[in-house]
């Protein structure tokens, strides 16, 4: 259709950075006191990722499941639909995504960590950036305020970075699941980085690439791993 | 000879001569000052007076002889997308209501722009919905159903029985919807036609719809920084009757940014400008086929300076081609 493909970037993000920092906002006020849960799940994913056995990694999908479901639910439907309009059938892909991700982990398959400590270790600092370091540097070093800091299963930035973190520390053809989500966050969130100039995001998007690289080294350099049973 | 004893100043020489050094001194005094005390008190009198260009905003005439349309209208893209945030939406209550207090009319929306058309509704609400204003909005769908349904929605947002102005967004399904919104004009619910694109973009298309279909609008881009609108849109728009409404006059906020910083030309003061959105407003609201500007703000002041350019003289086209001149140089 040709109307629609005269459209760019800029034509398809409807408002500014100060209104999306203040959508972050009120979606942790309108969402208390949903952090209560949100960040002993965070912890849990972070020691879940470090343990590194097949039934910690179940969990960690059960709760990156969990977390999706409240993206999705929550910043999603419920605040960024009022001021982007594809954001309903962005929370219904969330949920759906979410729904696979509870399958995963109750039907895990032949889906393992792997073995490699290099592989654990970058997933392990993925995950620190992704509930940690990225939710404080906004706040730090935008004008970005605390009360709307990105959060683990609130936001969808360190919920998408958490499951390319999980990506990273898994095997087997299962492992190809948990891949749609921090890809589809990484196209939206480098379109709207571009467009509002959101240096936070693109430091993430960075890493993010850079531990993909990273991850694709460690497989062709390191010791081969067996197949996962 | 005076003793020293009487009290009278006539009794002593002394003290009556220091009495009409002081009364002399007095004198002079304020004979010195005055014309300080004057040029003060006339100071003082025109900042009492909000600096303002004279006379009513300059308006245009509307299609088929309805009416004028004040030149500067007031766009909502991103600036009114706020949501259902209670700060901002007293915020941007604040704007509309300097539009208005200022003589604004045309207010253009569409349902691409967010809840911008919902947040001018609640705007509206709360300031009594003022007379004068000249509702523009779009529909932004492929379906015609759909177009027909975002054509309701936005009369109830905005509590109007009648939409002044629908447009047909960036030509989004325009054969589906032109028939439908016809229907919809010779009804009554809507008051004129029109169709939209911005960016310099399907300016070959517009002309064509605007050479085939009774259009009573088109929206374009047309500003000191994108002139390709003058070579054959304006033109034809002048011969049919068409009225123009010009999006991006400041190309989202970089014309301003680009000249920001410079100072204002010697002709800025004979057009009563004193800022450099106020210039680029005037240059592009003083093209004989341009009905109206929608510059989009958040800001009270920004909204105030805008709307002061559609006040007071407006450059001929001999000043025009300068102004052009001039800030193509600093652009």
């Amino acid at each position: 259709m040709t109307e629609w493909s005269s459209y760019t970037l800029v034509d398809l993000l409807p408002y500014d950075r100060a209104t999306a920092y203040r959508l972050y906002e009120l979606a942790h006020a309108g969402l208390w006191p949903a952090q209560w849960t949100a960040v002993p799940a965070a912890f849990a994913f972070a020691v879940c990722l470090w343990r590194g056995t097949r039934t910690s990694t179940r969990v960690a999908l059960a709760i990156l499941a969990a977390a999706w479901g409240m993206v999705a639910a929550g910043y999603l439907a419920r605040y960024l639909a009022d001021l982007l309009w594809i954001s309903p059938t962005l929370a219904w892909m969330a949920g759906a995504y979410a729904v696979a991700l509870a399958l995963l982990a109750w039907r895990p398959g032949r889906l393992a960590p792997s073995a490699s400590p290099c592989v654990r270790r970058l997933a392990l600092a993925v995950a620190v950036w992704a509930l940690v370091l990225h939710p404080v540097l906004g706040p730090w070093l935008t004008e970005r305020q605390w009360t709307g800091i990105d959060l683990f299963a609130i936001t969808p930035a360190p919920t998408a970075v958490a499951t390319l973190a999980l990506a990273l520390a898994v095997r087997g053809w299962a492992a190809a699941w948990l891949w749609p989500g921090p890809l589809a966050w990484a196209a939206l969130a480098g379109a709207a980085a571009w467009v509002l100039v959101l240096p936070v995001v693109a430091a993430t998007l960075a890493v993010g690439a850079a531990a993909v690289v990273a991850r694709l080294a460690c497989a062709l350099i390191g010791p081969r791993e067996p197949p996962a049973l | 000879m005076a003793s020293n004893d009487d009290p009278s100043p006539a009794a002593d020489p002394l003290r009556r001569r220091r009495r009409e050094f002081a009364r002399l001194a007095v004198i002079g005094a304020a004979a010195l000052s005055l014309p300080w005390a004057l040029r003060a008190a006339g100071a003082q009198g025109r900042s009492a007076v909000p600096v303002e260009a004279p006379g009513p905003i300059v308006t245009r005439a509307l299609p088929r002889g309805q009416g004028t349309l004040p030149v500067i209208g007031m766009g909502t893209w991103i600036t009114f997308n706020v949501g259902h945030d209670p700060r901002a939406i007293a915020q941007r209550t604040e704007v509309l209501r300097a539009f208005f207090e200022l003589g604004g009319g045309m207010i253009d929306s569409s349902p691409m722009y967010g809840s911008s058309e919902a947040v001018v509704g609640q705007a509206l609400r709360r300031l009594g919905h003022p007379a004068g204003m000249f509702s523009a909005t779009k529909v932004w769908t492929s379906s015609a159903d759909e177009g027909l349904e975002q054509v309701a929605r936005s009369q109830a947002l905005w509590g109007v029985d009648r939409l002044d102005l629908e447009q047909v967004h960036n030509l989004v399904g325009w054969r589906a919807h032109w028939p439908r919104l016809s229907e919809l004009k010779a009804a009554g619910r809507v008051r004129y036609l029109g169709l939209t694109t911005s960016h310099g973009r399907r300016h070959d298309e517009i002309e064509a719809l605007m050479r085939e279909l009774p259009l009573d609008f088109v929206q374009i881009s047309y500003s000191a920084g994108n002139r390709e609108a003058e070579a054959r849109l304006l033109p034809l728009a002048a011969e049919r009757g068409i009225a123009v409404i010009v999006n991006r006059p400041f190309q989202r906020g970089r014309l301003i940014d680009r000249l920001e910083g410079q100072p204002l030309p010697g002709w800025a003061a004979d057009l009563g400008c004193a800022h450099w959105s106020q210039a680029l407003l005037k240059l592009i609201v003083s093209h004989p086929a341009v009905t109206c500007a929608i510059p989009a703000t958040s800001r009270v002041d920004h909204m105030r300076e805008n709307m002061l350019a559609g006040r007071g003289p407006m450059p001929d086209a001999a000043l025009r081609a300068r102004m052009f001149d001039d800030m193509a140089a600093l652009l």
